[in-house]
């Protein structure tokens, strides 16, 4: 449960526990008044992502060479939390 | 088809951005299709944010390449899910038990609390937690 409070002209910011998991800005929101509660959802129709677009940037990113010796990304990753 | 969610690790995500080296990139394509189909949806960690940025930060790259490692990132269809504080304890007590880093574990608390499987390619989650289904990205 998280709580925010209603300021002077009418302003309520989404508290920091939900930001990430359901809105973000842009986001529509669609408020609905029920007999004891305010219900908030995330509007339904969100944008759809541009598929052509995720697929070229992965192609375009994975086509990049090492200009050094690095190892794999996935390894990097995995030998870095023992780094830490 | 229902929409199934997921916990990535990192070493999965890395994948979407990076294939030097990398194995099973169709295994990881496979998820991104299942994504476009919408039979899944992607959750991680926060955290992930941060080590696959410290890949593109070490990675010997041109700045206009990182910018564009950067973008793709961005549009990666990812849900990154922020744990509290109070999760801390849980994290390490299963960092503890299973003798991994807190880091790892953080992916395992994420699933466990989410009731969602982890995949990942990672070879230190290829353990038993209880509770938690894990998934290595060569079997997906």
């Amino acid at each position: 449960m998280a709580t925010a409070i209603v300021r002077d002209r009418w302003q309520v910011t989404i508290p920091p526990q939900v930001r990430d998991v359901w809105v973000e800005p842009g986001s529509v929101l669609m408020w609905e008044a029920e007999e004891d509660k305010l219900v908030v959802t995330p509007y339904s129709e969100k944008k759809k992502p541009d598929w052509n677009k995720i697929w070229a940037g992965i192609r375009q990113c994975r086509s990049f060479k090492s200009k050094g010796k690095d190892i794999p990304a996935s390894q990097f990753i995995i030998e870095d939390r023992n780094r830490h | 088809m229902k929409n199934t969610k997921i916990v990535l690790d990192s070493s999965v995500i890395a994948k979407f951005i990076f294939s030097e080296g990398e194995d099973n990139l169709e295994q990881a394509d496979a998820l991104l299709a299942d994504v476009k189909n919408g039979h899944l949806s992607l959750l991680a960690p926060s955290l992930s944010k941060c080590e696959v940025g410290n890949v593109i930060r070490f990675r010997k790259m041109t700045e206009a390449e990182k910018m564009a490692c950067w973008k793709n990132f961005k549009k990666l269809p990812i849900k990154f899910i922020d744990l509290n504080l109070s999760d801390g304890i849980l994290i390490q007590a299963i960092a503890e038990s299973a003798n991994i880093t807190f880091y790892d574990a953080v992916f395992i608390l994420l699933a466990k609390k989410l009731g969602v499987p982890l995949v990942t390619a990672n070879p230190k989650h290829q353990k038993v937690f209880p509770g938690v289904k894990v998934v290595n990205l060569k079997d997906y």
